[in-house]
């Protein structure tokens, strides 16, 4: 670990501090009385092939057999494929349901994929917990969604993976209209290398097509291994292969309009603040008045781009409201800029139900300038620029509301 | 009995010793899963949680020699769930222990301790997961980033982030500002 200053002593020595030195009995307690109601769960391959104590040429005749039952299942998936390069699918074939029949999917297995949430949630419990095998869901057959097309960059990989362009891609994908530069929950993906495309640019929306379990998978291999790890098990390292999803279509998607919505003002809850899709010309600069619950995820903990002044309107970083009563992890949020002049400041109010005065369209917002785009992409117009910061809510009162 | 022994035991679904490996284990998760979550009742949930999910998968676990980073994913990722789940609340008060000062520690201070306290909630989960695995358990990046199951990458910009923000925490506290403004520019 690098310390390289007072400051990294100083956050290390705190997090120590707050530690708590033990956990609680009624933790462990409670884990075991639920252990004691459970049986162990055994992957797929174990229960195929028995319990550990097969004898080794069993095993190996088993595995045989399992990896020709694949092969045969992989080459029915194979037939049912369309040609790679095909025309862009139609919009009612998006999701498409894969063939694995539903009866023995894994739990936590949604399938069809409703959309790439299913696939990212599916991806975010580890690339080798079994609660979270997309090959067990969805085999090799092809999915389309729409999803925000993030990018590449530069992949990093200890282990020196082959074939690079599957194991050591740095292509991701997040929902569609996600296009926060850091936060965003990604899938992460290859992209065949017989595929040609050309996103429009970082945060463009995409249909793509592709599948897990591509046949590349079982020519993976690594060089090396992890600093301070041994080299993974051959078999480990096709299996990682064969989770990622590689893409062998991508085409423009155009998102449809944001929905009508009808303008409710004076508003009746903050929600209305946060659906209103035209707020400037629902509210105009008109003070509003509204119950919220404050929280502390602000833009704090982003960056910014595109850099835009004055950034204390820009750069929210004075919080964030929602409805009071929501989930901090579920609910949309309402970014709000305070005027530093103002004196106001929401950090007292963290995690407290607050009535919030303030407006959109400050006359701050008709200086609003662009110093720094978005890397990789061109400064937007200035009129677009200003048009942003006039949607933003500044907030010019909080008053705490009793508990 | 070593930790490898009970793994290996526990793997084989010895009850017995999977109770001992899970009481050597809780008071680090504890202890993480409290410093990533911020709350007692969530830090309970996301360790009991983690617990059990050990004892189901853990014949999935081909190398015992791992069980360290693959409960460092499990953790992390009951975290993760417990805080999609959990329904909003008021923070819960709660009398610790006092913990003994850590020796040659002088320069988290009172002060300190109240902006870092500060600027820590303010990050996002994920944020704090990555402070927490680099700095408290003393990860390599490479370690945070297998723990979180995200690219290397990712975790050096979320890191980066994340100091970047306790930084300011700190600085506007020695301004006397009063509050935890950042540099967001």
């Amino acid at each position: 670990m690098n310390r390289k200053d007072d400051f990294d002593h100083t956050l290390a020595a705190w997090l120590r501090r707050e530690a708590p030195p033990q956990a609680p009995d009624r933790v462990l307690d409670a884990a075991l009385e639920r252990v004691a109601a459970q049986s162990q769960q055994r992957g797929w391959l174990q229960r195929l092939l028995g319990e550990t104590h097969m004898a080794t040429l069993t095993r190996v005749a088993g595995l045989t057999a399992v990896i020709a039952l694949a092969a045969l299942v992989g080459l029915q998936f194979a037939n049912l494929a369309p040609d790679i390069g095909a025309s862009s699918p139609s919009p009612s074939e998006v999701g498409t349901p894969s063939a694995v029949p539903t009866a023995s999917l894994p739990a936590g297995c949604v399938n069809p994929p409703t959309d790439i949430t299913t696939l990212i949630d599916l991806a975010s419990t580890g690339p080798l917990d079994p609660a979270g095998d997309p090959v067990a869901c969805y085999g090799n057959a092809p999915l389309t969604f729409d999803a925000t097309w993030v990018g590449g960059g530069v992949a990093d990989c200890p282990a020196q993976p082959e074939p690079a362009w599957l194991a050591c891609s740095a292509y991701s994908l997040r929902a569609v209209g996600d296009t926060r530069k850091l936060g965003g929950p990604d899938l992460f993906v290859a992209v065949d290398p017989s595929v040609s495309f050309s996103p429009s640019g970082v945060f463009s929306q995409v249909r793509v097509t592709g599948h897990f379990d591509d046949p590349a998978a079982q020519t993976c291999r690594e060089i090396g291994s992890m600093p301070g790890e041994s080299p993974r098990p051959a078999a480990e390292v096709i299996e990682s292969c064969r989770r990622a999803f590689v893409i062998t279509e991508v085409v423009p998607f155009e998102p449809s309009p944001a929905p009508f919505v009808v303008c409710v003002n004076p508003p009746a809850d903050i929600t209305d603040l946060i659906n209103q899709t035209d707020k400037v010309a629902c509210y105009g600069n008109a003070p509003l008045t509204i119950d919220a619950s404050r929280v502390g995820f602000g833009a704090f903990s982003y960056s910014c781009a595109p850099t835009v002044e004055p950034t204390w309107l820009s750069c929210q970083d004075a919080g964030s409201l929602m409805p009071a009563g929501s989930s901090v992890f579920a609910a949309t949020f309402l970014f709000v800029a305070i005027d530093p002049a103002s004196g106001i400041s929401l950090a007292e109010y963290f995690d407290t139900d607050v009535r919030i005065t303030g407006h959109f369209d400050d006359p701050a917002a008709q200086t609003c300038r662009e110093i720094e785009p978005i890397p990789g992409e061109s400064p937007r117009p200035a009129a677009e620029v200003i048009e942003s910061c006039r949607r933003i809510f500044v907030v010019t009162q909080v008053v705490p509301l009793a508990p | 009995m070593v930790q490898r022994e009970l793994v290996a035991l526990a793997r084989n679904g010895d009850r017995e010793a999977f109770s001992s490996l899970a009481a050597s284990v809780v008071d680090r998760l504890y202890a993480t899963a409290m410093l990533i979550l911020r709350d007692h009742s969530m830090a309970d949930d996301a360790t009991q949680e983690t617990i059990v999910r050990v004892w189901r998968d853990l014949p999935s676990l081909r190398n015992p020699d791992r069980f360290d980073a693959w409960l460092r994913r499990l953790l992390v990722n009951a975290c993760r769930d417990e805080g999609r789940r959990h329904r909003r609340r008021r923070p819960e008060i709660t009398l610790l222990p006092t913990h003994e000062p850590v020796i040659g520690d002088s320069s988290a201070g009172l002060a300190d301790r109240d902006a870092l306290e500060r600027g820590f909630r303010r990050l996002k989960p994920d944020h704090r997961a990555v402070i927490v695995l680099h700095y408290y358990l003393d990860l390599s990046l490479v370690e945070v980033a297998s723990a979180t199951s995200a690219p290397l990458g990712t975790v050096k910009s979320r890191i980066h982030h994340a100091t970047r923000a306790l930084r300011a925490a700190l600085e506007a506290d020695a301004r006397g500002a009063g509050m935890t403004r950042g540099d967001t520019a």
